[in-house]
């Protein structure tokens, strides 16, 4: 049946989209690395305005904190034990039935992004990590698809449109991660939710303008601070001449010659530890085996969550699991050796 | 040597009194470095800041010109 495309009347009365902007985002695949905060906030602005196909990846569950500020999630999720990607898909589902979405329960990491990425027309970076950028930005520079970051934390978030051979890239912003502890968190600073919207919105807005080749694309970076009203827009700087990324093309973090498998969460008491290779786990098994040595919570297809000396732990089916109360990786990798086994 | 430091974000409180909003204009010894402007008003440096000249990522070594606006805000890692 063809889709009533009266829905996106608004937005194809605006003439910068018109029809013909709206067959292009119809006919658009959007990947979106990331569904927490700003990421909710993409995948919602981009089903509505009808992008044809939507692919959301997130490795993690979601609490009751994230309520504040991911538009997409309910009670009813929480209380159901979902992943993050599955509840995306069901609320943008019943947003939009027209568009194909797919939710994709994963870490993002070096080793898989390029096949999540494939065929993209373009990615956005709905992360909390600087890592997961990093990767990202080698694996968008090296297959010349566009991508935007978007990062909120406290007050203040930016945005910054990265296309491969036009603008400056991650690393030509900065060259390297920040060390652990140096930057601000959620976890350390908090985050305002209204932020998390205007600076996913200013993204989500530049994926439209990107996608239907119209209006003025934001090509340095858009700095908000939504406490003091400060708003700054850096102009393109271009690629820098010593950039290793997309310059040079040495992809450190794909390659992996650069970061760990081991990384704390931003704005959680939580580190994340994978197993890259393990296969897929038995979940209901290793429940029942956990269930007589700690306190099993939540158990179905997709993860197992158990409690045990003050740390919970969620177990996913890709043996990735996320471990709360420390954010010492040593302390986690020790209790995922204890309790899942490597 | 007239120069603009432009401070950011959580930066902000890095600024003497006399800033205006979140600039603060000053005259600056000839010959110094950005990131050195940045230490002597306690800014991290990268890679925790970015760290701009007149709106482009400068070398580490850059020597501040007449006219330089120097912004700094903290990496933003969250989302």
């Amino acid at each position: 049946m063809k889709p009533d495309l009266s829905r996106y009347l608004r937005q194809t009365i605006f003439p910068g989209i018109g029809e013909e902007g709206q067959q292009k985002l119809l006919a658009a695949r959007v990947v979106i690395i990331g569904c927490g905060a700003t990421g909710t906030v993409i995948a919602n602005h981009l089903a509505r305005t009808g992008v044809g196909r939507l692919t959301i990846v997130d490795r993690d569950f979601i609490e009751l904190n994230n309520l504040q500020r991911q538009l997409l999630f309910d009670e009813q999720d929480l209380a159901d034990n979902l992943p993050k990607a599955i509840a995306a898909e069901r609320k943008l589902r019943a947003i939009n039935s027209d568009i194909e979405v797919r939710g994709v329960v994963s870490d993002v990491n070096a080793e898989n992004i390029e096949d999540l990425i494939e065929g993209a027309t373009l990615v956005m970076d709905g992360s909390d990590n600087f890592e997961t950028r990093y990767i990202l930005n080698d694996a968008c520079l090296k297959h010349n698809i566009p991508w935007i970051y978007t990062g909120a934390v406290s007050t203040y978030g930016m945005s910054q449109t990265i296309i491969p051979g036009q603008t400056a890239c991650l690393r030509c912003l900065m060259r390297d991660i920040p060390p652990p502890g140096t930057t601000a968190t959620c976890d350390t600073a908090g985050v305002v939710g209204p932020l998390v919207g205007a600076m996913a919105g200013i993204s989500a807005a530049e994926a439209i303008k990107l996608i239907v080749g119209q209006g003025d694309l934001n090509r340095g970076i858009i700095h908000f601070d939504v406490w003091y009203n400060s708003f700054e827009q850096f102009a393109n700087s271009g690629p820098q001449p010593d950039c290793p990324a997309c310059r040079q093309r040495n992809f450190e973090f794909l390659n992996q010659e650069k970061g760990g498998q081991t990384v704390s969460l931003c704005g959680r008491d939580a580190v994340q530890i994978r197993q890259p290779g393990a296969g897929k786990l038995s979940l209901a098994q290793l429940g029942d085996r956990l269930s007589e040595i700690s306190d099993v919570t939540a158990c179905n297809d997709y993860l197992l969550r158990f409690t045990v000396d003050n740390y919970e732990i969620t177990l996913f089916a890709d043996a990735r699991a996320i471990i709360k109360g420390t954010q010492d990786e040593s302390v986690a990798r020790g209790l995922y050796a204890k309790y899942v086994g490597t | 040597m007239k120069v603009s430091i432009k401070l950011v974000a959580t930066y902000r409180k890095h600024l003497p009194p006399s800033a205006k909003g979140n600039v603060y204009e000053m005259e600056a010894p000839a010959g110094i470095q950005a990131a050195e402007l940045l230490t002597q008003f306690n800014v991290p440096l990268a890679p925790t800041s970015v760290v701009l000249v007149n709106g482009r990522t400068p070398e580490q070594d850059y020597v501040l010109q007449e006219g330089d606006v120097l912004c700094a805000f903290p990496a933003v890692g969250g989302g």
